[in-house]
């Protein structure tokens, strides 16, 4: 632990200088390189998920059968979380429109919990 | 299990933005709603992990690989899930090899977007 802690603090530091060779050399190249510097780091951190994935490893190793979880794992299970919210979401959302009203509510959610067969995981899990 | 209850949530205002984007624009989320459909998310980062775990058991393995996580969607009849995860995975594994020289760095700011997420979380909580 301790040393993953001085990992961060050089690893900090070592952005900041970065940053600041970028700064006097955009200053210096003006335009040309300005763009493509900036832009590719800030869409990769970006694009991918948009649950912390320390979050949803933590909750991963709350399984007692789970010891160790390969990165890949970690990024599937977060990716699909994603996506498991968006359709749950999505079918809630038809639910109460379908019921002619404007508001999501509770019922709209149980009811798509019983509608699917590979949803019955949830029933009384959300009390 | 009872101690560690808000170690079970995943941050609210990711889960608020991701059910906004899947439902269409004029509808509203109840509060109980979006608190089950939160809580939904976790039991299934949760139950698809115990299944995964299984499956690495079976194998006489430790570690938790991409590949449990597809078998276990695959059993838990979530096969729709598996194509747009195949495709995302392919992309994160590319994004990862390409940014090898720079994973120090890429670390250091996965965490702190987490923090951010997670002060953000705390915020919402206090009001």
């Amino acid at each position: 632990m301790d040393c993953s802690g001085s990992t961060e603090t050089l690893n900090i530091t070592h952005e900041e200088s970065k940053e600041n060779i970028d700064d006097e050399s955009l200053s210096t190249n003006v335009k040309s390189s300005e763009t493509p510097v900036e832009k590719k780091p800030k869409t990769q951190q970006k694009k991918f998920v948009r649950f912390p994935l320390s979050r949803v490893k933590h909750i991963m190793t709350l399984d007692p059968d789970c010891n160790n979880v390969s990165k890949d794992s970690v990024y599937l299970i977060t990716k699909a979380t994603e996506l498991f919210l968006e359709f749950l979401g999505r079918e809630s959302g038809k639910h109460s429109q379908q019921g002619k009203r404007k508001t999501v509510q509770r019922r709209d959610v149980d009811a798509v919990i019983s509608e699917f067969p590979q949803l019955c995981f949830l029933e009384g899990a959300l009390e | 299990m009872a101690e560690k209850l808000e170690d079970f949530n995943l941050p609210m205002s990711v889960v608020q933005r991701i059910i906004k984007e899947a439902i269409t624009e004029n509808l509203n989320i109840a509060k109980e709603a979006r608190i089950a459909l939160a809580r939904a998310a976790a039991v299934f980062v949760l139950y698809i992990t115990s299944q995964s775990s299984l499956i690495a058991q079976k194998a006489n393995r430790k570690t938790l690989t991409g590949d449990d996580v597809f078998e276990a969607l695959r059993n838990l009849e979530f096969d729709d899930l598996i194509e747009p995860l195949q495709k995302s995975l392919q992309e994160y594994k590319e994004s990862y090899k390409k940014k090898d020289k720079n994973v120090s760095t890429s670390k250091a700011a996965e965490e702190d977007q987490g923090e951010e997420i997670e002060e953000i979380e705390d915020d919402n909580e206090d009001e």
